[in-house]
């Protein structure tokens, strides 16, 4: 008997009762589309229901667990992908209007690996305008509209992983993958209570995902629990030749690694704006981790010009990645005033500077690498702030607008020069992250740890939200009514 | 005489002001593409231009060597990954 509370449940737990018989793939299927088609239009969550296809597989499903055929343990689980994956038979929109009718004839890559895996696709997630490709100023970039956070509607999920986000905290699939350029995962997942992950560039395939900015797209897991991150990477890592930077199948593939005590480095010199209460919910992580094994450390971040090369280097790709667009002047489609000409600016960077960036890029990364001597992880507040209003009131005239004292980019990803964010310096090195819930603020919404870890050591990351998970209940509170289990 | 392979470090000068730089490329976009925008358009490109130019200046200013490499590899083609390496 399927219990309306079991829609919010981890991968292991769901896997448990579908292989004890409690309920069917198909039922569950069924429970999750019913849920989506009710609530999920309230919160602008999805842009594509795939009914069809989801009953399809779950009929498989269920007859292969009544068989006794095991796929393993994302068999009979449904999930959302972001609209920026293929799925052939359905429209692939990269969420935005002059790509609204688009097409492929062939699934990504890592759809084609769940499918492998068993998983069961109910839909495609809403998402920001080509996922902030050109820049964006709010939650209004989406051909779906903003996307209101169940946690209080009032609120935005922040993006561009916009529709994952809300998808996992009202409990209306069992897992989503969202992408992360610099930050689509991390900061959704955060500001909607969920766990995310942005594994190490180039382990998971991008075969079949919409390129924003070729050196730094990555496409991850968002999920309730770090375990279930480490599950689904488990199923989507691995070479792939049909994308240029996927690593060798040793590098790529990923098995979770055992748990282990851990060194934990405590940034020090990050997000210094933040309210205190997200630094002192990172205190609380760190000591739930520090009473179960871990050592604890200060660290911090070389200096250097992170936050601007990571900026730079997606704006300078993604005028590239979008040529077509910007030169027929179908930018113009897009929703957000600023999206409609960004690009126009940021054609004009010379290949100098872009050459420049790279050079200083290696640098920086090998700045960061002797951290990693001392710590497995990097920890530090999921972001800076609580989920932002979708409509905040006008601001008092002679006031400037924005987070913290950074405020937003010029491509309107969070951007703060004179502070360190742990967002631009991972995703310029292709770091794996994972952040994880830890709590709610004073104003109940969520609030986030992360860990960031060497390249290619995810499983430190996974291990040290897993172990943190282990000991806390953070990641098993969701929001009220209606987006709740109580009233599921 | 040959100079050591690990020269120090250098950041290339500043060419111009920051403020003809901005000039500069908002020219160049309005002449390529300025009949479609609109006179609030224009302004707001020219803020982004200026963010993007102050943005550039501690990329610019960091040093470098001769032979520090950018993170651009060319890989070299080879049997089945001739057919691949495009995404959507």
């Amino acid at each position: 008997m399927l219990k309306p509370a079991d829609l919010f449940l981890p991968i292991r737990e769901l896997g448990a009762k579908l292989r004890a018989g409690d309920f069917t793939p198909l039922q569950l299927t069924q429970a999750y589309l019913e849920r989506s088609q009710r609530l999920g239009p309230g919160l602008n969550a999805y842009v594509t229901l795939t009914p069809e296809r989801a009953l399809r597989q779950a009929r498989q499903a269920t007859a292969e667990f009544a068989a006794g055929h095991d796929r393993g343990p994302l068999h009979g689980i449904p999930y959302a992908a972001k609209d920026l994956l293929a799925v052939a038979g359905y429209p692939t929109t990269w969420g935005a209007k002059p790509y609204e009718n688009q097409h492929f004839d062939t699934d990504a890559t890592v759809i084609q690996r769940l499918d492998q895996a068993g998983a069961i696709l109910i839909g495609k997630a809403a998402m920001i305008e080509l996922a902030g490709g050109l820049g964006y100023s709010g939650p209004h970039a989406s051909l779906t509209g903003p996307c209101h956070n169940p946690w209080n509607t009032d609120y935005w999920t922040c993006g561009s992983s916009s529709g994952s986000g809300a998808i996992m905290a009202a409990g209306l699939a069992g897992f989503a993958l969202g992408s992360d350029t610099r930050g689509s995962i991390i900061c959704p997942s955060t500001q909607c209570g969920i766990s995310g992950m942005r594994p190490s560039f180039g382990r998971v395939s991008r075969h079949g995902v919409m390129t924003i900015a070729w050196s730094m797209d990555k496409i991850g897991p968002m999920a309730r629990s770090a375990d279930c991150c480490a599950l689904i990477l488990a199923a989507i890592a691995g070479h792939d030749p049909l994308d240029w930077d996927s690593l060798p199948q040793a590098q790529a593939a990923f098995a979770p690694p055992p748990d282990r005590p851990l060194r934990v480095g405590r940034l020090t010199n990050v997000f210094p704006h933040a309210r205190p209460e997200l630094h002192q919910a990172v205190e609380r992580a760190l000591g739930v981790l520090q009473t179960h094994g871990a050592s604890v450390a200060d660290a911090a971040l070389p200096a250097g010009p992170y936050e601007e090369a990571s900026e730079l280097v997606i704006l300078i790709e993604a005028a590239s990645a979008y040529s077509e667009l910007i030169a027929s002047g179908r930018c113009a489609l897009l929703q957000d005033p600023l999206g409609q000409i960004n690009g126009y600016a940021s054609s004009q960077f010379t290949a100098t500077d872009y050459l420049q960036l790279q050079r200083l890029r290696l640098q920086l990364a090998r700045q960061l690498e002797p951290l990693f001597e001392h710590f497995d992880v990097l920890a530090a507040p999921g972001q800076d702030s609580t989920a932002s209003l979708i409509n905040p009131p006008p601001r008092p005239r002679g006031t400037r607008g924005g987070r913290g004292r950074g405020g937003r980019g010029p491509g309107g990803r969070a951007f703060a020069p004179d502070s360190l964010q742990p967002d631009g310096i991972s995703s310029l090195c292709g770091l794996p992250a994972v952040t994880v819930p830890a709590g709610l603020a004073a104003n109940h919404l969520p609030i986030g740890v992360q860990f960031m870890a060497r390249a290619l050591n995810d499983g430190a990351a996974l291990g040290a939200a897993r172990q943190l998970q282990a000991h806390t209940d953070w990641h098993r509170q969701h929001p009220p009514a209606p987006y709740g289990p109580a009233d599921a | 005489m040959a100079r050591p392979l690990a020269a120090a470090p250098q950041a290339a000068p500043a060419a111009a002001s920051p403020a003809a730089e901005v000039q500069a490329q908002v020219n160049r976009i309005l002449a390529l593409y300025g009949a479609r925008l609109t006179p609030e358009q224009r302004q707001r490109l020219s803020r982004i231009v200026a963010s993007h130019v102050a943005m550039l200046a501690p990329v610019r200013a960091a040093a470098m060597r001769n032979s520090d490499p950018p993170a651009t590899v060319l890989r070299l083609v080879t049997g089945t990954e001739a057919s691949g390496g495009g995404n959507a």
